[in-house]
């Protein structure tokens, strides 16, 4: 069971099965000189275009850690919203490991604009937001004869 | 260069007593040790088991000093707060042979001057230790036998030796030494020098190599290695007594071992080899090593198994201690050969090195404000709530778990970074984080953090036992 | 020492406990979270790849956005969270005439906390088996992680582990860390599985292996570490019809890094101590219809319950979870309930009761794989309700819904569903 790697060559044939849904089905992308390509094996429209896009161009979510200028968060987890051709992944971590984000960040926030037809986007809020402290509005601890009562060994 | 009275070569267990004994006198002592941390040789990789005094011959240095050093558990427990607990020791015995070799041990425990040392039949062996097989006929028990856990007692040892004015160089590996002006100038690894008039070789599995740097004696320490399995806290049917079989030729046998700290660990195993390095756990001897368990403790399971380890004996030929003044090299002790039961009688072999260096012309002169305690370390797993909230009162790090399957605080693990035990390891071996069911896969990360935090380490350059262990290779979008 | 006293209190501030707290506020419950991390989100927070949230938002979400969902929720709902504490004690089961019942959390800013509490939800989800557990021999040098605790390493803190790895196990976190290693520098050898076939989904082994060109050995055991100071290499052989590993035919791959990826357990110590019963089978605590366990008023939901694959199927359970013990705070009547069994290829099912008067939602796994499987209720028997499904596997979770009315009467049944299973008792099984 093997995906296909990019381009295929003129006339070639590749096996791959399809996860556009739980069932799998057994594929086979025959592409021909002229770089027409054939699905077979297919159950629905969604299998065809799987395999003919996983033979021609492959794509795929890319999601990363980019590195921070804190000590706390050393790194922030961003995604492209989209699907980028698989060989442009290594360009994309190369930019994103040069550089050194400056938090706060929020979670879609956007990084990069495009990216290869994807934007570039923070999964995540850093720092992550505030909880409201016991204590504060809501949520009083008990008084102080509370706390005198419990210093006996239980 | 400095120059010291007495240098120990060794913070074993065995150098780490003999430091301290010799801390009540007025000398200057160095305690060197190559690896990055006390206690990281053989000291930390065996049964932890305070032995009773049957197991030797009454003519062999190892009897007498098992006794001496077994006696002395309870002050040094109320001294330096280490984990020991005398749990008692039984030998199993499941057949009439076996039953004659208990009796010579009886003999032999009585001879040797065991206290309390009882032979016990069927009936009341299973009293004494329910957990046994019923398919028992009968055995020895020793009340006075024991556990503790063997890294702590080191560090504690360690820890008061250096507050009573030893200097504990790590990372001190000695390589050459020669006489020069009455001491002995020793260069280490590093190309550091110092001097010292007496040299203790307390090497463990490097005592003949030492010995050989000094012009001593030559003997071959070959290492014997034993397996050992722990399983988990809430196994089923743990015993409460140290379970021996009837020993065999060479090793004591497979032990059941209920540890001070709750679990329970099996062996160890006897393989005889020649790598000092080699200390692979193996899959035969996980089988051979439950095989034998599960015969005297039945509800033993290989389900309950959270980790394993292996620890080499350091062993010379006829098997017994070698404690004396060499007789080739000038002002030097040879302390060789310290396997089991070198644990328990490392307070009397502290004794007896010390002995050799008065007859030797060492002047021991009494400082009158040394002090036998160290300040025993608050835990907050020990504690009830209410004596936690005084103690995360003073320091909020008490309420702060950073181990949560032994309930380790983060001011545990600052205590231990504290006192420069500053790998994984010695964070472990100082405060059990990591120990536990989830052997580290929680509490890792945040121990990096700490160590990181307190010493400025960068957390790529954080080790589990020292240089050549770091833990993770490098930074994200650095150069890796 | 501060006292808190809440109408629930829920431990774990991660998937499982958001949802549930969430869904306690708004049946007007008083609620308390707490939580070990300095943070919300759980385990979620380290899952940056994406695939969460399909189900319930619809949507194609990382995991620190999927939590990010519940947690700004959760931050202006009025629920009390105490973060970087630790729950340390569950109580008993309160007397008659007390307030409820003692759990004591342990926290660096408040020092201990004594809540006093009428409903507890356990949601602390689980932890990983290591090394010790699947016993691998050899050395332990530095280089040898679990792939949870790796994951932590890469996402959280910004570590790369080693320059080469190999990953023992082929379930999705093994699969999801072989791509993740090779995206930070590290490159993964080999992916080692005992079984003959890989166990996690196919879009992992697409996307993290075949993507990367990273052999998977099927049918393989890791027999040895090497290393003295640091992972050196593994060693692997396959494994024979009969499961025993052919050392004969073992073969070297030298590596500096070492990820294992073999199980998870639900983390029930806490339960336990509380007298919690536990299913050896799951893991996790026997449940009714309720999902309340065997302690009355200590309810379960998420991974400490049992190890889920998808987090929106977590999400849900914590929801109906909470809904419940909701309904218990407000002294709903207990409902005749009908216990519940594991049948044919079914390894584990839960909950372990139903309430025929209500929807229940079940979810289950299969022992076995197995294409064109019937997934059949039988109650006393009798089929009740069947399902046809194309393709069930150990390592995807099933989940069936069982429509109120479903059982033709409601039985007279047992609260709880540890007694063994009776004539009149409902049996799931995949056929």
């Amino acid at each position: 069971m093997s995906a296909g790697r990019g381009r295929t060559s003129a006339g070639s044939r590749k096996e791959l099965v399809c996860i556009a849904c739980p069932i799998g089905c057994r594929l086979v992308v025959t592409t021909d000189a002229s770089e027409e390509t054939t699905v077979t094996g297919n159950r629905c429209a969604r299998g065809e275009s799987y395999g003919k896009e996983e033979v021609l161009a492959p794509k795929r979510i890319l999601t990363a850690v980019v590195p921070t200028d804190s000590a706390r968060f050393p790194c922030a987890p961003v995604r492209t919203d989209h699907a980028i051709r698989r060989e442009k992944a290594g360009t994309l971590l190369a930019d994103l490991y040069g550089r050194t984000v400056k938090l706060p960040v929020r979670e879609g926030q956007v990084l990069i604009e495009d990216f290869d037809g994807a934007r570039v986007v923070f999964t995540r809020t850093l720092p992550p937001d505030e909880v409201p402290a016991v204590g504060k509005a809501g949520s009083e601890p008990e008084g102080q004869d509370e706390v005198t009562r419990l210093q006996q060994s239980p | 260069m400095d120059t010291y009275d007495v240098a120990v070569i060794g913070a074993g267990v065995s150098g780490a007593a003999i430091a301290r004994r010799l801390s009540r006198y007025r000398l200057g002592v160095a305690l060197l040790e190559r690896c990055v941390d006390v206690s990281f040789g053989v000291s930390k990789a065996n049964s932890g088991i305070i032995h009773a005094g049957f197991h030797h011959a009454p003519s062999s240095l190892k009897a007498k000093l098992e006794i001496q050093g077994n006696r002395a558990f309870d002050q040094l427990q109320a001294e330096l707060g280490f984990p020991f607990r005398r749990a008692g020791i039984v030998v199993a015995a499941f057949s009439v042979e076996e039953m004659k070799v208990v009796d010579r041990l009886y003999t032999q425990g009585v001879e040797n001057g065991a206290p309390d040392i009882q032979i016990v039949g069927r009936e009341r062996l299973l009293a004494l230790e329910p957990a046994l097989s019923r398919d028992v006929v009968g055995g020895l028990f020793a009340p006075s036998g024991g556990i503790i856990e063997p890294y702590r007692f080191v560090f504690a040892l360690a820890e008061s030796a250096v507050a009573n004015g030893v200097r504990l160089l790590t990372s001190w590996e000695a390589t050459r030494a020669e006489r020069r002006d009455g001491a002995w100038r020793i260069v280490s690894s590093t190309g550091q020098e110092l001097a010292a008039r007496w040299v203790v070789n307390a090497a463990g599995l490097q005592a003949d190599q030492v010995s050989a740097m000094f012009g001593a004696e030559a003997f071959t320490i070959l290492p014997r290695k034993g397996e050992e399995f722990i399983l988990d806290k809430g196994s089923a049917g743990p015993p409460s007594r140290v379970i021996f079989p009837v020993p065999a030729r060479t090793s004591k046998g497979v032990l059941v071992i209920p540890t001070v700290e709750g679990t329970v660990m099996l062996g160890p195993t006897a393989d005889e080899g020649d790598d000092k390095e080699d200390t692979t756990t193996t899959p035969e001897n996980l089988e051979r090593v439950f095989g034998l368990a599960s015969q005297m403790v039945p509800r033993i399971s290989k389900r309950d198994i959270i980790t394993a380890f292996a620890g080499l004996r350091p062993t010379l030929p006829g098997d017994d201690f070698l404690i004396e003044l060499s007789r080739k090299a000038p002002a030097f002790v040879q302390v060789a050969g310290i396997q089991s039961p070198g644990l328990t009688a490392s307070p009397a072999i502290a004794e007896r090195v010390k002995e050799l260096l008065m007859a030797g012309g060492l002047e021991l002169a009494e400082k009158p404000d040394w002090t036998p305690g160290i300040p025993h370390v608050q835990r907050t797993r020990d504690h009830a709530a209410w004596e936690v909230d005084r103690l995360v009162a003073a320091d909020p790090a008490y309420g702060h778990l950073v181990c949560r399957c032994e309930g380790v605080s983060e001011a545990e693990v600052v205590e231990a970074i504290r006192k420069g035990h500053t790998t994984l390891d010695g964070i472990k071996y100082y405060t059990r984080a990591g120990m536990g069911r989830c052997q580290g896969g929680f509490c890792s990360y945040r121990i990096m953090q700490l160590i990181s935090r307190e010493t400025g380490l960068s957390l790529e350059r954080i080790t589990k036992h020292g240089p050549g262990s770091e833990v993770v290779r490098s930074r994200i979008g650095s150069r890796v | 020492m501060i006292a808190r006293s809440v109408d629930a209190l829920v431990v774990g501030g991660g998937s499982a406990g958001l949802a549930a707290a969430l869904r306690l506020r708004e049946a007007g419950a008083s609620v308390a979270v707490v939580e070990r991390e300095p943070f919300l989100g759980g385990i979620l927070l380290q899952c940056i790849h994406s695939g969460f949230g399909l189900h319930e938002f619809g949507e194609d979400l990382t995991g620190p956005e999927y939590a990010e969902r519940f947690i700004r929720p959760a931050l202006r709902a009025g629920i009390e969270f105490y973060l970087d504490a630790t729950v340390t004690e569950i109580g008993e089961e309160p007397g008659e005439g007390a307030a409820g019942r003692t759990v004591i959390a342990l926290s660096r800013s408040l020092g201990v906390v004594r809540f006093t509490t009428r409903a507890v939800v356990l949601a602390m989800g689980c932890r990983e088996r290591n090394r010790g557990n699947v016993a691998i021999a050899g050395t332990r040098p530095a280089g040898v992680f679990t792939a949870g605790l790796a994951q932590r390493l890469v996402n959280i803190e910004g570590c790369v582990p080693g320059r080469s790895a190999v990953i023992i196990g082929s379930g999705d976190i093994g699969l999801i860390m072989a791509r993740r290693l090779t995206l930070v520098g590290c490159e993964v050898r080999a992916v080692v599985e005992i079984q003959s076939y890989p166990s996690g989904n196919t879009r992992n082994i697409v996307q993290c292996l075949n993507d990367y060109s990273i052999p998977l050995h099927l049918g393989h055991v890791v027999t040895r570490i090497e290393g003295r100071d640091r992972v050196e290499a593994v060693r692997v052989a396959p494994l024979s019809t009969e499961g025993e590993a052919m050392t004969g035919r073992e073969f070297r791959i030298p590596c500096d890094t070492v990820l294992l990826s073999v199980g998870l357990i639900p983390e029930n110590e806490l339960s336990r101590g509380a007298g919690v019963p536990i299913n050896e089978g799951t893991g996790g605590p026997w449940v009714d219809a309720d999902y309340m366990t065997g302690a009355r008023g200590i309810f379960a939901c998420g991974n400490v319950l049992h190890v889920h694959d998808l987090v929106d199927f977590v999400t849900e359970e914590a929801r109906l979870c909470a809904g419940r013990a909701a309904a218990f705070l407000a002294g709903a009547p207990v409902e005749a309930m009908l216990p519940v069994s594991a049948g044919a290829n079914v390894r584990s099912v839960v909950p372990n009761s139903c309430a025929p008067s209500r929807e229940t939602v079940f979810t289950l796994r299969s022992l076995v794989v197995k294409n064109d499987a019937r997934l059949i209720v039988r109650v006393g028997g009798q089929e009740v309700r069947a399902k046809r499904l194309a393709h069930v596997q150990p390592s995807e979770m099933i989940r069936f819904v069982l429509e109120p009315g479903a059982v033709p009467q409601a039985l007279p049944g047992m609260p709880s569903s540890r007694a063994a299973p009776t004539v009149s008792s409902m049996e799931v099984s995949l056929q």
